[in-house]
């Protein structure tokens, strides 16, 4: 049963379009590094902007729009065309289905976010891997979180792709630049945390503790995933599904 | 031979419609007119009238903050010139393009009533240039308004508005030009972006992914010596355009990539019209194919 779980989600959030358009902008953060190697840099800025590009890029633009369209799709489209009856008929803890569908969504979106990091890593630096690695793990710690906070958010909103994006831009973009304190409920402020300390004397130095951007991180994910299956199993089918 | 008729035929009032008949032009006008009212959630909850009258109002209100300024404590500092205001609230637009663009093409798309629209006297090229119409006339909100504040704020604030109105007086068409060059050439692209996708959301989606992605890839680029800076305008609409401007105007903006780009000026008015057949032809080239 939790095979066939896995294999319906993850054939429902690899269709062939969304896929190849997510798939693009990741190729563009490798387009940035090949470009800026063609340039011929000076190796002491090679990291240095390295560390700019897979923190803006990457965890900054990146990460949140596949996230945020790959997490409410993963329950959210299922429950658009009414084809989540199918699966809520059969005996399955509501509970295994969100855990299912949350890794499978945490995992596509780390495959698709952290792999053109690394990769953007190694071409810009001219071959260390280390930089990259860092991101690329910081990409995957956020992917777990983002995609909790957007697969709940699905739960709770029809219009959950929109609220998302206004959550990444407006509060994670605008918000969070001006005012300091509203950083520790900004998703990308906990990956950018754990990417600067992994990075070492990273290029950006972000403005939370590694700790508690982890603690916060994961005590969000947990309460995203704790509303997303308590949402579930109160479920009201919606929309012009009959 | 035919039976006895028993029923009776009832006059229920349909007659027919001799008053005056608006042809094309009264038809584009109407859906102009629609689409500003859409655009701006007129006629519609207060809910869909947040975020595009949330935007003018903080568009505005730097104009309104730097004329208190300037009347409470004379022209000791400047917050905004004419030349970087456009600049400075430029991230709300592509919010407002992302959150209003879609509700002018994606729901006739989507609903199918372009048919509808198409068996009326207007052609295709028509519905499309009246949306675009409408757009840029709602954008005219972000990119003219505020400035034209700004200056008639100077104008007034100043001891004696009459020299003033000399003195400002020459910097309007730049304000005029700059803002209706804004406002089309980002409703061209806002409209293009919105065509394509099949669903409001996804529109709103695409349209901050081109306006997030152009300008944090111009700031990386920006951010670097060694000949990227002079391409690092060119990934992003919005420096694109503030190169136009100051091509067409002068003026130039200090923390805009154009500055530091160093290319010739007349690339970005090229970049420009660019930017502009592209997204015409991809309108043109969408509605074409639309199924009646």
């Amino acid at each position: 049963m939790t095979a066939a779980l896995l294999s319906l989600t993850l054939r429902g959030l690899l269709n062939r379009r969304r896929t190849l358009l997510l798939g693009l902008i990741g190729a563009l953060i490798l387009l940035v590094a090949v470009i800026y190697r063609l340039s011929g840099p000076a190796e002491a800025e090679a990291s240095t902007f390295t560390g700019r590009l897979l923190a803006d890029f990457g965890l900054g633009v990146l990460l949140p729009l596949v996230a945020v369209i790959v997490g409410t799709a993963a329950i959210g489209s299922e429950l658009d065309d009414g084809t989540i009856l199918y699966l809520l008929a059969k005996p399955i803890p509501r509970m295994l289905i969100v855990a299912i569908k949350l890794l499978v969504a945490a995992g596509v979106v780390t495959v698709l976010v952290a792999l053109p990091i690394l990769l953007a890593g190694i071409i810009g630096t001219g071959g260390s891997a280390s930089l990259g690695l860092a991101y690329a793990v910081a990409a995957a710690f956020g992917a777990l979180e983002y995609t909790a906070v957007f697969l709940a958010l699905s739960l709770v909103t029809s219009r959950a792709l929109v609220i998302g994006l206004a959550y990444v831009v407006v509060w994670e973009g605008v918000v969070a630049g001006l005012f300091a304190g509203t950083r520790i409920f900004s998703v990308r402020q906990h990956a950018l945390a754990v990417g600067d300390a992994l990075a070492g004397d990273g290029a950006v130095t972000a403005e939370l503790a590694a700790g508690s951007a982890l603690l916060i991180g994961f005590a969000v994910t947990l309460l995203a995933f704790g509303l997303a299956v308590r949402r579930l199993e109160r479920v009201e089918l919606r929309g012009d599904s009959n | 031979m035919m039976p006895d008729s028993t029923g009776t035929i009832y006059d229920i009032g349909y007659r027919g419609y001799d008053g005056p008949r608006l042809g094309r032009r009264g038809a584009i006008g109407a859906i102009v007119s629609a689409g500003l009212r859409a655009v701006f959630g007129l006629g519609r909850s207060g809910r869909s009238k947040i975020l595009p009258w949330g935007a003018v109002v903080l568009a505005v209100l730097p104009a309104g903050v730097a004329v208190a300024i300037r009347v409470l404590a004379g022209d000791l500092i400047d917050l905004y010139s004419y030349d970087n205001y456009l600049w400075g609230i430029g991230a709300l637009m592509p919010i407002f393009i992302a959150a209003q663009a879609p509700e002018l093409v994606v729901n006739d798309m989507r609903h199918r009533v372009l048919p509808l629209y198409f068996s009326r006297p207007i052609s295709r090229l028509e519905y499309v240039a009246a949306k675009l119409a409408a757009m840029s006339l709602a954008l005219l909100a972000l990119t003219l308004l505020p400035v034209l504040l700004l200056f008639f704020g100077r104008v007034l604030a100043a001891e004696d508005a009459l020299a003033a109105v000399g003195d400002e007086i020459g910097a309007l068409p730049a304000i005029i030009g700059s803002g209706v060059l804004h406002a089309v050439v980002l409703a061209s692209i806002g409209l293009a972006i919105c065509s394509v996708a099949g669903r409001r959301a996804y529109a709103a989606g695409a349209v901050l992914a081109v306006f997030l992605v152009g300008g944090v890839m111009g700031g990386t680029f920006g951010s670097q010596g060694g000949g990227l800076e002079a391409i690092a305008p060119f990934v992003n609409p919005l420096a694109i355009l503030d190169g136009a401007r100051e091509w067409l105007f002068g003026g130039s903006v200090m923390e805009s990539p154009v500055g530091a780009a160093g290319v010739p000026m007349y690339l970005y008015g090229l970049a420009v019209a660019v930017l502009i057949a592209v997204s015409w032809a991809v309108l043109a080239m969408r509605y074409r194919s639309v199924a009646t």
